[in-house]
């Protein structure tokens, strides 16, 4: 085997395609070369940072603590302050991240004001439709922001009841107390959902209410996800149906 | 042994000596009406019931054995693969249990027990038909079920049950990737990366490595006494989640209706959730360690056996409760923070309408 034929064999490897022969190749070519033995060092190494990162990452709130920790750190602050002197470069380049987490803050702080008004349509007063005629352009902007965010908030529950809509199919192979299980944690998480929501109306600031509200909402789609790909193990073996399942996905 | 069964067959004599009058006498006292204590005479009590010969007896446990499980075995099938570093066990299963042991050297063996339960002429037929398939790649072994569908479909009301319990001895180093439909998967002493998912059944993993994943639909998920590389993650839906023992990189837990748990373990950094169950950290912190624990509707309860920690208290609707002076969080929030020793580690901890409860010695 070749150097450059390496790289195609962990592909094969990795989707489990490599032939026995094949993998003895590849498994001797890489004990002799040093070249190639990085570069499955360096695959490696990238999978397990992938896998450590996680779907998940800190709470907002864990890194608005980050962020004030450093704040506060006087070895940070020197440290940061003696780079800016000696660099003009870097000087640069951490003002463009500035700018970019400026622009983060304005589209969080602008969802967290379209969630407060979505949520609380009955009660909440339109906190921007009444600032000064000064302002409108920065109300442009909120208003634009929120629309996109009004429109990703419709397509997430349109995904949740195509879900729902698929998870509660009369025919599912899943074994009915399984399924009757998955249910009854749907109505937990429901029950979730209502809690936070009520919370909102009651303090549309806080952001505690939210954070929950948001995170129950992750948990159903997660749980409505995993209940689909259980029918699909189930019903390997039908392509048919499992077209059928896919194409119900897309009808919300 | 001998002696356990004589006593398991006498206490068995003695329950069913006694259970005729027992139950005989139970419903008499519930038919008196308590007006009618004085006027009414009691029932006269039912005629013993004649001790069943001890054949007979034999007989009625057979039958009572045979409906409790009813299951036809087939002869064990065992099945050798080559294991490894880099190689993979890739097993699918709809029903049956599965033990995975870690074996030394690079030879694993499966042995594999087909059961059908079930009544009619098919039921034998079914249990010579259904077939395991294992076929080994470069660097995967995969196995799976195969049932033929039948020529003749079974009448109404016939639903024969078939499963398939393994035993597997897995070669050090081997990767695990299981996916179990019904049933409990029970893994020890494994040295590769293993991904679990079991959709009914408990899955209980011992002296692991690699925890890529051990996840239940519907049961309980448990990990005792391993060392862990990196992050192992522990998922149900309904069911408790439990880390006993566990030193790891990271954990990651959840579960949507079940109780969340951590005891004797050690992490960098944990994130721990459930919706409607509690959450309970019983392990030492480490230095500069990160745990984010987080509950809808139930309590949490953190005791630390050393180490400095701060913790950051949010209930939205429930207590917190410290025996550690704490003090008021961000104006107009429901949160208390507080601090023991060097405050290195870090704990979020939050709770929707659960109270929450932080003690710096364990407790429990």
């Amino acid at each position: 085997m070749r150097c450059e034929d390496v790289q195609h064999a962990l592909d094969g490897q990795l989707l489990g395609a490599l032939k026995r022969e094949d993998a003895a190749a590849l498994d001797a070519h890489i004990a002799t070369c040093r070249e190639c033995q990085a570069v499955v060092a360096d695959a490696r190494r990238l999978q397990a940072e992938v896998r450590l990162i996680g779907t998940e990452g800190p709470s907002p709130r864990s890194w608005e603590r980050i962020a004030a920790s450093l704040e506060n750190d006087p070895e940070f602050q020197r440290t940061a302050a003696a780079d800016l002197q000696s660099d003009r470069r870097v000087w640069r380049l951490d003002w463009r991240w500035v700018a970019l987490a400026a622009a983060l803050i304005l589209v969080v702080a602008s969802s967290l004001l379209f969630l407060r008004r979505s949520l609380d349509s009955s009660a909440a007063p339109a906190p921007l439709a009444a600032s000064a005629p000064a302002d409108a352009g920065s109300d442009d902007l909120v208003t634009s922001i929120e629309s996109e965010l009004d429109l990703a908030a419709k397509h997430y529950e349109n995904a949740i009841a195509g879900l729902e809509r698929v998870a509660n199919d009369s025919e599912s192979p899943i074994d009915p107390a399984l399924m009757a299980t998955v249910k009854t944690n749907l109505q937990i998480i429901d029950q979730a959902i209502d809690d936070s929501r009520q919370a909102l109306r009651t303090d549309p600031q806080s952001q505690f209410a939210q954070e929950s509200l948001f995170d129950a909402f992750r948990r159903k789609v997660t749980l409505l996800q995993d209940t689909i790909s259980l029918m699909n193990e189930m019903r390997k073996g039908n392509p048919a149906r499992a077209t059928a399942i896919a194409s119900g996905l897309n009808k919300g | 042994m001998r002696g356990i069964w004589r006593g398991v067959m006498c206490a068995g004599v003695l329950t069913a000596a006694w259970l005729p009058a027992a139950g005989a006498a139970a419903p008499h006292e519930a038919a008196i009406p308590l007006g009618a204590v004085d006027s009414a005479q009691p029932a006269p009590p039912p005629p013993p019931r004649p001790a069943p010969r001890p054949e007979v007896r034999v007989h009625e446990r057979q039958i009572r054995r045979d409906a409790e499980r009813g299951w036809v075995d087939s002869e064990v099938i065992v099945r050798p693969f080559t294991g490894g570093e880099g190689i993979t066990l890739d097993l699918m299963n709809m029903l049956g249990d599965v033990v995975v042991v870690g074996s030394k050297g690079r030879d694993g063996r499966l042995s594999i027990v087909r059961r059908v339960r079930g009544h009619g002429p098919d039921t034998e037929e079914l249990l010579r038909t259904f077939a395991i398939d294992v076929s080994e790649y470069a660097n995967r072994v995969a196995v799976r079920t195969s049932m033929p569908s039948p020529e003749h479909p079974p009448g109404r009301g016939y639903r024969p049950r078939v499963r398939t319990d393994y035993e597997i001895a897995l070669p050090s180093g081997t990767a695990l990737e299981l996916k179990n439909m019904q049933g409990n998967v029970r893994l020890t002493n494994l040295g590769g990366d293993v991904r679990v998912e079991a959709m009914a059944g408990d899955v209980v993993g011992e002296a692991l490595s690699k925890v890529r994943m051990l996840r239940s639909m519907s049961g309980d998920v448990m990990l005792s006494r391993s060392v862990v590389e990196g992050d192992a993650n522990l998922q149900s839906v309904s069911g408790n989640v439990i880390a006993s023992g566990v030193k790891a990189g990271s954990l990651t837990m959840g579960t949507v209706s079940g109780n969340v748990q951590v005891k004797s373990s050690s992490s960098g950094r944990a994130v721990l959730r459930t919706v409607s169950g509690d959450i309970e950290f019983a392990s030492s912190p480490r230095k500069a360690g990160r745990y984010e624990l987080k509950t809808h509707a139930g309590d949490i309860f953190v005791s630390t056996g050393g180490g400095g920690f701060e913790f950051e208290a949010t209930a939205f609707k429930g207590d917190v409760q410290s025996d550690v002076p704490t003090h008021p969080g961000a104006p107009g929030s429901r949160q208390v923070r507080g601090s023991v020793g060097d405050g290195s580690a870090f704990f979020d901890l939050t709770s929707f309408t659960g109270d929450i409860r932080v003690m710096k010695k364990q407790e429990r």
